[in-house]
C-alpha cells in the first residue's frame, strides 16, 4: 500500500467512524457552562435593579429584563464578561435614561426607556433647514431577525442625534421594546450619514415590528429640524441563523434552534480572507452578474452567478460555485475565492430557500479583518454599550 | 481586499471603527459542537465519554473567555482541551481496569458503529487503536482534523520534530499491518 494510498484510508477511516458516531442530525445538548452563565446573570441583573431603584429612577425592567427575548444566552454572556468598569458604566448610562425620561414629564413609569422620552425638549427651532428621512425597509416586508431598520437623510447632515431617539417608538407584537439608532457615514451611499435602529438582541422570531419615527419638526441639530414623519411595519420570520466555521470549512443552518443544513463550503484565499464577525444577508439574487476579483492581477472573471447572497456591499457573497470541484467531490475544500462563501449548487440552493434579507450570517472563526459596521448590515459586532452612544453623533 | 464585485456598485466603505465582542462562546459551542465530539470519538472511542469531554472543554473555555479575543485562538484552546480530557479519560479506564479487572470497554466501544463501516475502514481503525497514545493523537490531527504539523505541534505542546516522528513511525506500523492483510491496493 503506498503512502498516498494509506493517506486516504486514514482521512476516509476516521470520517466514516466519526460521523457515524455523532451523525450531523445529532443536536447538541445544553452547554453545561450556561448553568455558571445563569446563576452570574441573576445575580448582575439583582445589582442593577437594587442601583436602579436606590437612584429613585423608575426603570421599566421589562426594557432592558425582557425586552428582547430571542438569545436568553447571549443576554447571559455579556452579563457574565462585561469588565467591571464598564458594567458599572452600563449600569450608570441605564440610570441616567431613566432620569432623563422622568424628567421630561413622561414620569418613566411605563413603556421602553429609551424609545419613549418626550420629544418636547428637541423641537426644532422656526426656519430650520429642513431634513428628510426615507429608510430602506419596506412595510409589510418579512425579515429575519438580523435585519436593521436603516434611515437615510437628504438635505443636510444630521449633528445630533438625540431628537430622532426621543421621536422614535418600536414595538413588538404590541409591546414596547427598546432599540437605539446608530449613525454613521453612509456606506449606501445616500448622503453623508445614515442610521441603523436594532434592538440589544436579535429581534424576536415571528412577530410584527412597528417602528413609529414622530420627526416632523424635531431637531436634527443647531438649525436643522426633520420634515417628515414615517413609520415602519415588517414582520420577522424564523430565527434562520447561519454559522460558517472556516476551519471545518462547514457550514450550518439553524432554524428556530434546528439544525437544518450542514454543508462543506469554501472561503476566501489567503490573500483576499473571508471577514471575521457577524454579518447578515443584504440580498438574494437567483441569478447575478459577478466581475471579479478586483484589486489584483489575477484573471478576471465576468460570470454568471447562481443564488448569489449578498453580505457586504464591496461583495462578499453567499454562492453557487459549480467551478469548484473539489467541492462538488466533496473533497477537502480549498480556500480559493476572493472573500465569498462557495457552496455547491445543490447546497447554495437549499440554503437560498431557507433564508430571507436580514438573517444573521456568524463567521465567528474566519480569517479575515474583523466584519466593520459599513461594510454591510454589520450593526451586530458592536458592542450594545458602544450601539448607547450614537456613532457619528449623540443619541442619548 | 480582493472580493467579488457587482458590477457599478460604490464601495465607499464606512469609517466606524467598533469594538468587537469578546469570544462568543456559544457560538462556537454550536459550530463546533460536532467537530469536537467527532474529535473526541475518535480518541476515546465512545460517544458518551467524548461528549463529556467536549462539555468540559467548553466549561474551562467559558472560564478563561474574558481572556480569549480571537476565536481562532479559542478554537486552539477548546482542541487542546479535547486533547488534555481525552487522555484523562484513557487514564482513568487504564487505571479502573487494573484494580477492577472488569471487561475493557474499549475494547467493544465502537463496535456498534464500527459495524455501519466498510471492512477497509474497519481494518485501519482496529490498527489505529493498537497504536501508542501520541502516534494516534498526531494521526488523528493530521488526517482527521487535517492540521499541519505545526498546529499539531502547538495543540499537542510538543516540538514539530516529535510530531513528524509520531506520524512517520505510526503510519509505518498501519502501511505494515494494513499492507500485509489484503486491504492494499483496493483503492
Amino acid at each position: 500500500m503506498n503512502h498516498d494510498d494509506l493517506d486516504r484510508l486514514l482521512g476516509d477511516a476516521f470520517d466514516a467512524r466519526a460521523r457515524a458516531a455523532v451523525p450531523d442530525s445529532t443536536a447538541p445538548p445544553a452547554p453545561r457552562f450556561a448553568d455558571a452563565a445563569a446563576a452570574d446573570a441573576a445575580a448582575t441583573d439583582l445589582a442593577a435593579t437594587v442601583l436602579a431603584a436606590t437612584d429613585g429612577a423608575a426603570i421599566d425592567h421589562a426594557a432592558t429584563g425582557h425586552g428582547a427575548p430571542v438569545l436568553p444566552a447571549t443576554r447571559r454572556r455579556r452579563a457574565r464578561w462585561v469588565a467591571p468598569l464598564s458594567a458599572a458604566a452600563a449600569v450608570v448610562a441605564a440610570v441616567g435614561i431613566g432620569v432623563a425620561v422622568a424628567n421630561s414629564g413622561h414620569g418613566g413609569s411605563s413603556g421602553p426607556a429609551a424609545s419613549s422620552g418626550s420629544t418636547s425638549a428637541f423641537r426644532a427651532d422656526p426656519g430650520a433647514k429642513p431634513v428628510h428621512i426615507s429608510t430602506l425597509n419596506d412595510d409589510g416586508a418579512t425579515y429575519g431577525v438580523a435585519m436593521p431598520v436603516v434611515a437615510y437623510f437628504t438635505g443636510a447632515r444630521v449633528t445630533d442625534g438625540r431628537g430622532l431617539q426621543a421621536a422614535t417608538t418600536v414595538t413588538v407584537n404590541d409591546r414596547p421594546i427598546e432599540a437605539a439608532w446608530y449613525f454613521e457615514p453612509s456606506s449606501a451611499g445616500k448622503g453623508p450619514l445614515e442610521a441603523h435602529l436594532r434592538p440589544q438582541n436579535y429581534w424576536p422570531a415571528h412577530s410584527a415590528i412597528h417602528v413609529s419615527i414622530a420627526a416632523r419638526g424635531i431637531s436634527a441639530g443647531k438649525d436643522l429640524g426633520y420634515d417628515d414623519d414615517l413609520s415602519v411595519d415588517f414582520k420577522t420570520g424564523a430565527q434562520t441563523v447561519v454559522v460558517v466555521d472556516s476551519t471545518a470549512h462547514k457550514l450550518y443552518v439553524n432554524i428556530d434552534g434546528k439544525n437544518k443544513l450542514t454543508c462543506s463550503v469554501a472561503l476566501g484565499a489567503p490573500a483576499s480572507p473571508t471577514r471575521r464577525g457577524t454579518k447578515v444577508i443584504m440580498n438574494k439574487q437567483r441569478k447575478v452578474q459577478l466581475t471579479g476579483p478586483s484589486g489584483t492581477t489575477a484573471k478576471q472573471y465576468d460570470e454568471p452567478v447562481s443564488y448569489a447572497q449578498r453580505l457586504t456591499y464591496d461583495g462578499e457573497y453567499l454562492l453557487a460555485a459549480p467551478w469548484d470541484t473539489a467541492l462538488h467531490r466533496g473533497g477537502k475544500p480549498a480556500n480559493t475565492s476572493s472573500g465569498s462563501t462557495l457552496l455547491t449548487t445543490a447546497d447554495a440552493k437549499k440554503l437560498y430557500s431557507y433564508t430571507a434579507i436580514g438573517d444573521p450570517v456568524k463567521y465567528s472563526n474566519a480569517t479575515g479583518p474583523a466584519m466593520q459596521l459599513g461594510a454591510g448590515f454589520g450593526d451586530w459586532n458592536v458592542l450594545w454599550s458602544t450601539w448607547l452612544t450614537g456613532g457619528a453623533v449623540r443619541t442619548h | 481586499m480582493a472580493v467579488w464585485r457587482l458590477v457599478g456598485v460604490d464601495t465607499d466603505g464606512g469609517s466606524a471603527v467598533p469594538a468587537i465582542e469578546p469570544v462568543d462562546v456559544r457560538a462556537l459551542y454550536d459550530s463546533h459542537w460536532h467537530q469536537l465530539v467527532r474529535l473526541a470519538v475518535l480518541l476515546v472511542d465512545d460517544v458518551a465519554s467524548a461528549e463529556d469531554v467536549v462539555q468540559d472543554a467548553f466549561v474551562a473555555l467559558h472560564r478563561n473567555a474574558d481572556k480569549l479575543r480571537d476565536p481562532a485562538a479559542a478554537v486552539g484552546y477548546l482542541r487542546t482541551s479535547v486533547m488534555n480530557l481525552s487522555r484523562s479519560v484513557l487514564r482513568r479506564r487504564g487505571v479502573a481496569r487494573k484494580h477492577l479487572k472488569v471487561a475493557e470497554p474499549e475494547a467493544t466501544a465502537g463496535a456498534d458503529h464500527d459495524v455501519l463501516l466498510r471492512d477497509e475502514h474497519r481494518a485501519a481503525l482496529v490498527a489505529v487503536r493498537t497504536l501508542p497514545r501520541h502516534q494516534r493523537e498526531v494521526l488523528v490531527l493530521r488526517y482527521w482534523s487535517g492540521l499541519s504539523e505545526r498546529e499539531i505541534a502547538q495543540t499537542l505542546g510538543i516540538s514539530t520534530g516529535a510530531v513528524k516522528s509520531a506520524a512517520s513511525r505510526g503510519m509505518a506500523t498501519l502501511a505494515r499491518v494494513l499492507g500485509s492483510n489484503g486491504f492494499g491496493g483496493t483503492r
